[in-house]
């Protein structure tokens, strides 16, 4: 097991970081949220940040915290897919392959939420549960699933998922 | 009434009438900025300090300092948004944050990558998918297109050695498959010790030899190679057929009745292998005229001259 200090993690990883925070202010733009602050990255913890005003829409606030997720998934896919045929059908280690491997999977270990898009997703989700709204309903244990990714980071468990929807969801569909 | 681009500064004027109570999303004819305007903040701001109305409290210090710039709004206190005093300007921006232009020309930059990429790394979806369907076709036993695809495949990604050499496999199967032996042995002797052994390369090679060794009537080559390939498949009714076919030519060829008995006890143990397996009755009838007639036909000349079967005079 290797243990690397986050803040390196995040800056050999930077776009992954960049990306989850676009993916953050584009959710609240697209919502109609003001943006207080943004920060795409930084050399410290968080890495990144964006600071927005209070939401008071459940549907809107889910958009927010879980944007990041979809865009940094879907990104992760669509730049891993033109290497995955070299790489991994035809083994060639072309220095493109390796350079759009890193950009995918860099985006895709920072796909997960973090604990406090999960904390304020929580908050949200128990108001909004009394109205029996699904994304509400859905949303515990999404958190519990945001939590759990988060505490096995230390496991590489982000890596993996990076790794996983890069190259293992492609070999698995074709 | 006038309205400011908060990003250029350009002026305009607007119908006061066109403008609701909830505000209007405006677009810079100049720079084409996109920002929300409301008359009442407008309003607000023409108002001077001492313009407050008589008998109100005084706003408090803080409500009239804008947080996001700094600017001072004479006494009168700036509209909230998320708890923070701000002014129309800076309300407009936090509402309509554009995002900086690195991040745009980082998404462009991004975007070119991925498509360029998926153009530059067509051949190899090109070559995948033929080797797809060639190993479909394969599976049939259809050497022509598998082989056709392969070698385009082959072509598509060049420095896959690998797929070069199963290219040359699949159409030195090919040849075999059309009794082109001196080409089949050509192909196989380069795919030789580079492809796994499940590619049974060396036993395709005896094949391919014995059936050089036929064209050129060579039939001690012939036997040895037979020998050779039966002894690696003991099990196989036609290759233990194959060695009595070329017990058979020697036979024909000296008329040494060792070999022909030779023959017959081959041909006797792959019958019992064979199931009654129809190809491996003409097999048969072709090595038992071989042995009646002293006379080696190919394949192609037994069918044209007996074309709906030979009976020989007397079975095994």
């Amino acid at each position: 097991m290797f243990f690397i200090p986050g803040q390196l993690i995040a800056l050999a990883t930077f776009p992954g970081v960049i990306v989850h925070e676009v993916a953050h202010m584009l959710f609240c733009k697209l919502r109609g949220v003001p943006v207080l602050d943004v920060c795409f990255f930084r050399f410290g913890n968080p890495a990144g940040y964006v600071v927005h005003a209070e939401i008071d829409n459940f549907n809107t606030s889910f958009l927010v915290s879980v944007g990041p997720f979809l865009i940094n998934s879907l990104l992760c896919i669509i730049i891993c897919f033109p290497a995955f045929f070299p790489f991994q059908v035809f083994g060639l280690r072309h220095p493109h392959s390796y350079f759009l491997l890193w950009l995918g999977i860099s985006i895709g270990m920072h796909a997960f939420p973090s604990t406090q898009d999960a904390r304020v997703l929580l908050s949200h989700a128990r108001r909004a549960v009394h109205s029996w709204n699904p994304l509400a309903i859905l949303s515990f244990p999404l958190v519990v699933i945001i939590y759990l990714a988060n505490i096995l980071t230390i496991f590489w468990l982000d890596y993996l998922y990076g790794i996983g929807l890069g190259l293992g969801l492609p070999a698995l569909l074709l | 009434m006038k309205v400011e681009c908060p990003k250029c500064g350009a002026g305009g004027r607007i119908d006061e009438a066109r403008i609701p109570e909830s505000g209007v999303s405006l677009r810079c004819s100049r720079c084409s900025e996109r920002f929300f305007f409301r008359k009442e903040a407008v309003e607000a701001a023409a108002t001077p300090a001492d313009m407050t109305t008589p008998g109100e409290p005084a706003p408090k210090a803080d409500q009239q300092i804008c947080a996001g710039c700094g600017g001072n709004n004479g006494g009168v206190p700036f509209r909230t948004l998320a708890g923070m005093s701000v002014c129309y300007r800076c309300e407009t921006f936090f509402r309509y944050r554009p995002f900086p232009s690195w991040i745009k020309v980082s998404f462009a930059a991004l975007l070119v990558l991925i498509v360029s990429s998926l153009i530059w790394n067509a051949r190899f979806i090109q070559a995948y998918r033929e080797m797809g369907k060639a190993g479909e076709l394969m599976a049939r036993g259809d050497y022509v297109h598998s082989s056709a695809l392969l070698s385009s495949a082959a072509g598509h990604v060049p420095e896959d050695s690998y797929l070069q050499v199963m290219a040359v496999y699949t159409e030195g199967l090919f040849f075999l498959s059309q009794d082109k032996n001196a080409q089949a042995l050509k192909n196989l002797k380069y795919c030789e010790n580079k492809l796994p052994a499940s590619y049974h390369v060396d036993q395709l090679l005896l094949r391919a030899e014995m059936g050089t060794a036929f064209d050129s009537k060579d039939y001690d080559r012939l036997l040895a190679c037979a020998k050779s390939l039966a002894a690696k498949n003991p099990d196989d009714p036609f290759i233990q057929a194959s060695l009595s076919s070329a017990y058979a030519c020697k036979f024909a060829q000296t008329g040494d009745e060792d070999l022909e008995k030779q023959a017959i006890a081959c041909l006797r143990q792959a019958r019992a292998k064979s199931k009654d397996d129809a190809s491996f009755k003409d097999y048969e009838q072709r090595i038992l005229h071989r042995l009646q007639s002293r006379e080696v036909i190919s394949s192609d000349e037994f069918k044209r001259r007996f074309p709906s079967g030979w009976n020989p005079r007397n079975t095994l």
